[in-house]
C-alpha cells in the first residue's frame, strides 16, 4: 500500500535527517544497553539466573560444568593441575572412616574473591557454567585405600554467590550410604524413589549454616555438640605428606607433617610451616578453615579424579523442604545436600527419570536450558593458571562488579526513563517534521489511516533501526566480558538485551506514533491553505 | 464528470477575541461545469475560507455546499475525503510539493491514494507531465525546479484524478510575472478543454482570465460579473 511505501521512501529520501534521528536513537540505545549491562552486573550472571531459574526447580548439569563455575580456583583447575597441599583451593574431606579429626575447608569470603571466580567463569572455555548457581561444589573422587576403592568428596564452598546471584538452590547429591544411617537421609532419598547405587564409601562433611554447625557423617545430618575452636586456641594438626605425580597425588600417612595452627578469628587460622594454610595470608578473600588431625593410617592412598560427568541435581529450597517434609523430616533445616549419582545416566535421561518421580517439581537438564552447554569440553578450564594471579590482576580483568541492589534499581529506573525520553524526543522531532505533509495528504484525499500509516512507518523504522544499531555497538562491551563463550551461548546472553532496547524503543515509538499519528490525522485539511 | 457546485447561505464563523468573526457570511453561489470562477478580495475578505468550504477542506458553520445535489456538509469525514480525492484537484500558493518526492512521484501521489497501482499511477503522471512540457523534469526533486515548474507540477497533480473542479489558492502568489503567465496560460488551456476552475486571488491579472469574477469583502460577495 502506498502509505507504507511513502513512509519508507520519506525515511530514505530524507537520509540526512533520518540518519540524524537514527543516530540519536542509536546513542540513546547505547546508553540504555550500557546501563542495562551495568545494572544487571555481568550479563552471564543475569543470563544464568534467568535461564536456570526459569528452567525449573531442578536443573541437572554435568559435574565438570558445575566445577568450572564455582571452583574456578579449585575444582576445575584441579583436573589439570597436579594436586598438592600447596595447591590453593584444594581442600576436602579426604579422610576415610577412621578419621576422627575435623575437616579442612576454605572459602572465599568476600566479594573480590567471588568476582575473581566469576571472572574465571566468564572466560572459561565453553558455554555456561551452571555451577555458579551454587556455592558448594563437590568433586567425587575415588580413593583406593589398601586396594579397596571407596568414595569420597572434595568440597569447596564459595559463600556469597547465592546472594549475588539471587538464587536459592540446594544441591541434593547422592551420597553413598552405609552403616548406621538413622534413616532420615534414606527417607529423603526414598522421597525421590531413586535407587542410589554407588560403591561402598564413606563421606564426612562439616559445615556451618545459619550459625549452627552441622556435621554430616556417613550421609547423615546431625548437629554437633562442639563449637568451632575459639579464637586464640591452638590446634594440633598433622597432615599426611603428599607427593605428586601428574594428576595423581599420593598421600603418605606414615609420614605426617606437624602443623601448628592457631585460630586467629572465625574461620581464620594461622600456621607456621604449612604452605596451604599459610597461603591464606597471601590472598585476600581466601580463608583457610580448620586444619585436620590426620588419622593414623598406614599405607598409601591414591587419589584420582573420577566421574567428571557425574550429574548434579539442583533443587530449590522450596522443593527441598517439600521433599524433606515428604520424607518425614520433623525439622528439615536448610542445608547443603548432595546426591552423587553414578555416572550411568546422561543429564537428559536423569532429568526425565527425576521428572517422572517428582511430579511436583520441574526438572530440566541444563543442556536444554543453556544452548551448547552439552558440547562443553570437560574439564572446562583449558590451561592451568595460578588463581592468585586473579588478585594480582596480571592476567585477568575482573568483570564489572555487581552493584548494590538499590543502585541497580536506580540505574535501571534512570536508564529506562532517560532512554525512553531520548527515544520520545527523537520521535517527536520526526513527527513534527511530517505534520504539514499530513495536512497536504489529507487535502489530496488521503484517508486518516493512510496518513497514520505513513507517519508510523517512518517512526518505527527510525526507532527500530536506531535501537538495533545501539545494541550492535554495545556488543563489543558485552563480548569483552563474555569472551570464550560459544557463539550460541553468547547470543543467548546478549539476545535479551536486544529484546530490551528494541522493546523499549518500540514501546515508546508505537504510542508516539499513535498519538502523533492520530494528531496528524486530525489535522484539518484546510491547514494546508491556512498555514502553508 | 459534470458537477454543479452550489453554495447556499454559506456561513463560517471563528471565535476571535470577545466574540465570533464571520469569515464567510451568507454566501450563495452556483458554479456550473466549465466555469472559470475567480474569487477576488483583499486579505481577510474570506475568499480563502470560501475556497476551503467549497472544496470540502472545511465544514461550514451553517448553510450547505452541494455537488450534483450531494450535500458536502452532510458527508462523513471519510466520504468527504473520498470526494476530495476523486472529484477535486488542489493548487496552492506555495505549491506544497512533497520535498522528498520527484516531480513524477508527486503527481502520482493522488493516484496512489486513490488505489491505482504504482505502474498505472506513474504512467498517468508521466503523460500529464509530458503534456505540460515537463517530460525532462520527471525525476527532478522540487528543490531542483523553478517556481513556475513547481506550480506546473502541482497543476499536473491536481489533474491526476481527472477532477470535476480544480481549486487554486493564490496560484501565482509566489511566482514571477513570466512564470505566473505560464501557469495562467495553462489554466486557460484547461478552461478551453472544459475544466471547471475556482481560483482565489488578489492578482488582477488572474481576474482578467476568468469568465466569472466575484469580489468579496468581509465575508460577503459584493459584486459578481460574468464575461462573455
Amino acid at each position: 500500500m502506498g502509505a507504507f511505501k511513502y513512509g519508507f521512501l520519506g525515511a530514505w529520501r530524507n537520509r540526512q535527517s533520518t540518519g540524524l534521528a537514527i543516530a540519536s536513537m542509536t546513542l540513546a540505545s547505547i546508553f540504555l544497553c550500557f546501563a542495562l549491562v551495568i545494572s544487571a552486573g555481568t550479563p552471564s550472571q543475569a543470563y544464568l539466573a534467568e535461564r536456570l531459574m526459569a528452567g525449573g526447580d531442578i536443573v541437572i548439569m554435568p559435574f565438570a560444568m558445575a566445577g568450572a563455575g564455582g571452583g574456578g580456583a579449585g575444582t576445575a583447575e584441579m583436573a589439570w593441575r597436579p594436586w598438592s597441599l600447596e595447591t590453593p583451593g584444594f581442600y576436602g574431606d579426604l579422610f576415610p572412616d577412621a578419621f576422627d579429626g575435623r575437616l579442612v575447608s576454605a572459602e572465599p569470603m568476600d566479594a573480590t574473591a567471588v568476582d575473581h571466580l566469576l571472572a574465571d567463569l566468564n572466560r572459561a572455555a565453553s558455554g555456561i557454567h551452571g555451577a555458579v548457581v551454587h556455592p558448594v561444589y563437590e568433586m567425587p573422587i575415588v580413593l583406593h585405600l589398601g586396594g579397596k576403592a571407596i568414595w569420597a568428596t572434595i568440597r569447596t564452598r564459595h559463600t556469597g554467590l547465592d546472594d549475588r546471584l539471587g538464587l536459592k538452590h540446594f544441591i541434593i547429591a547422592g551420597r553413598p550410604l552405609s552403616g548406621d544411617d538413622d534413616g532420615q537421609l534414606s527417607a529423603l532419598i526414598d522421597a525421590f524413589r531413586l535407587q542410589i547405587d554407588t560403591p561402598n564409601a564413606e563421606t564426612v562433611g562439616y559445615d556451618r549454616f545459619n550459625g549452627e554447625w552441622a556435621y554430616v557423617y556417613r550421609g547423615r545430618p546431625q548437629m554437633i555438640d562442639e563449637p568451632p575452636p575459639s579464637e586464640g586456641s591452638t590446634i594440633d594438626v598433622e597432615l599426611p605428606r603428599a607427593s605428586v605425580s601428574g594428576n595423581i597425588a599420593t598421600f603418605n600417612y606414615e609420614e605426617t607433617v606437624p602443623v601448628d595452627v592457631k585460630v586467629v578469628g572465625e574461620y581464620r587460622l594461622q600456621t607456621g610451616e604449612w604452605n596451604w594454610i599459610s597461603s591464606e595470608l597471601r590472598v585476600d578473600g581466601y580463608r583457610g578453615r580448620l586444619g585436620a588431625k590426620p588419622p593414623k593410617f598406614h599405607g598409601e592412598i591414591t587419589v584420582e579424579p573420577a566421574v567428571w560427568s557425574s550429574p548434579l541435581v539442583f533443587v530449590t529450597q522450596a522443593t527441598f523442604m517439600d521433599l524433606a517434609a515428604k520424607a518425614g523430616w520433623a525439622e528439615p533445616r536448610p542445608s547443603y545436600w548432595t546426591i552423587q549419582l553414578p555416572n550411568t545416566l546422561a543429564s537428559r535421561d536423569l532429568a526425565r527419570e527425576l521428572q517422572a518421580k517428582l511430579p511436583n517439581a520441574t526438572v530440566a537438564a541444563v543442556a536444554d536450558l543453556v544452548p551448547g552447554s552439552d558440547a562443553a569440553p570437560q574439564p572446562m578450564v583449558a590451561e592451568p593458571r595460578d588463581p592468585f594471579d586473579y588478585h594480582l590482576g596480571s592476567k585477568f580483568t575482573p568483570p564489572i562488579p555487581a552493584p548494590p541492589s538499590w543502585l541497580k534499581w536506580l540505574v535501571t529506573v534512570l536508564a529506562y526513563t532517560i532512554g525512553g525520553l531520548l527515544f520520545a524526543a527523537n520521535l517527536w522531532i520526526i513527527l513534527s517534521r511530517r505534520y504539514s505533509e499530513a495536512a497536504l495528504l489529507r487535502a489530496l484525499g488521503a484517508r486518516r489511516w493512510q496518513t497514520f500509516a505513513l507517519l508510523a512507518t517512518e517512526v518505527v523504522v527510525v526507532a527500530g533501526v536506531g535501537a538495533m544499531l545501539g545494541w550492535v555497538l554495545t556488543l563489543p562491551l558485552v563480548a569483552l566480558q563474555l569472551r570464550g563463550l560459544s557463539a550460541a551461548a553468547f547470543l543467548g546472553v546478549v539476545g535479551p538485551f536486544l529484546g530490551t532496547v528494541e522493546g523499549l524503543a518500540l514501546l515508546v515509538a508505537l504510542p508516539a506514533a499513535v498519538v502523533f499519528g492520530l494528531r496528524a490525522t486530525q489535522v484539518p485539511p484546510a491547514e494546508v491553505i491556512r498555514h502553508g | 464528470m459534470a458537477g454543479v457546485l452550489k453554495a447556499k447561505d454559506l456561513r463560517k464563523t471563528y471565535p476571535s477575541g470577545a466574540g465570533l468573526v464571520a469569515a464567510v457570511d451568507g454566501v450563495n453561489i452556483s458554479i456550473r461545469p466549465g466555469d472559470y470562477l475567480v474569487i477576488m478580495g483583499v486579505s481577510g475578505s474570506g475568499k480563502t475560507t470560501l475556497l476551503s468550504l467549497l472544496s470540502g477542506l472545511e465544514r461550514p458553520t451553517s448553510g450547505s455546499v452541494t455537488v450534483d445535489e450531494l450535500d458536502l456538509t452532510k458527508l462523513s469525514e471519510r466520504a468527504l475525503t473520498a470526494l476530495r480525492q476523486s472529484r477535486f484537484g488542489f493548487i496552492f500558493q506555495d505549491f506544497h510539493l512533497i520535498g522528498h518526492l520527484t516531480a513524477l512521484e508527486n503527481v502520482a501521489v493522488p493516484l496512489e491514494l486513490a488505489g491505482k497501482s504504482g505502474a498505472v499511477a506513474r504512467q498517468r503522471a508521466l503523460e500529464l507531465l509530458n503534456r505540460q512540457g515537463l517530460g525532462d523534469r520527471t525525476h527532478h526533486f522540487p528543490h531542483q525546479l523553478s517556481g513556475g515548474q513547481k506550480q506546473r507540477v502541482a497543476v499536473c497533480r491536481a489533474l491526476a484524478n481527472r477532477p470535476s473542479v480544480i481549486f487554486a489558492d493564490e496560484p501565482t502568489g509566489n511566482l514571477d510575472r513570466a512564470s505566473a503567465d505560464a501557469v495562467l496560460g495553462l489554466f486557460d488551456e484547461l478552461h478551453q478543454e472544459g475544466q471547471t476552475m475556482v481560483v482565489v486571488t488578489h492578482d488582477p491579472a488572474v481576474a482578467d482570465r476568468g469568465d466569472r469574477v466575484i469580489r468579496m469583502e468581509a465575508g460577503r460577495i459584493v459584486s459578481g460579473e460574468r464575461r462573455a
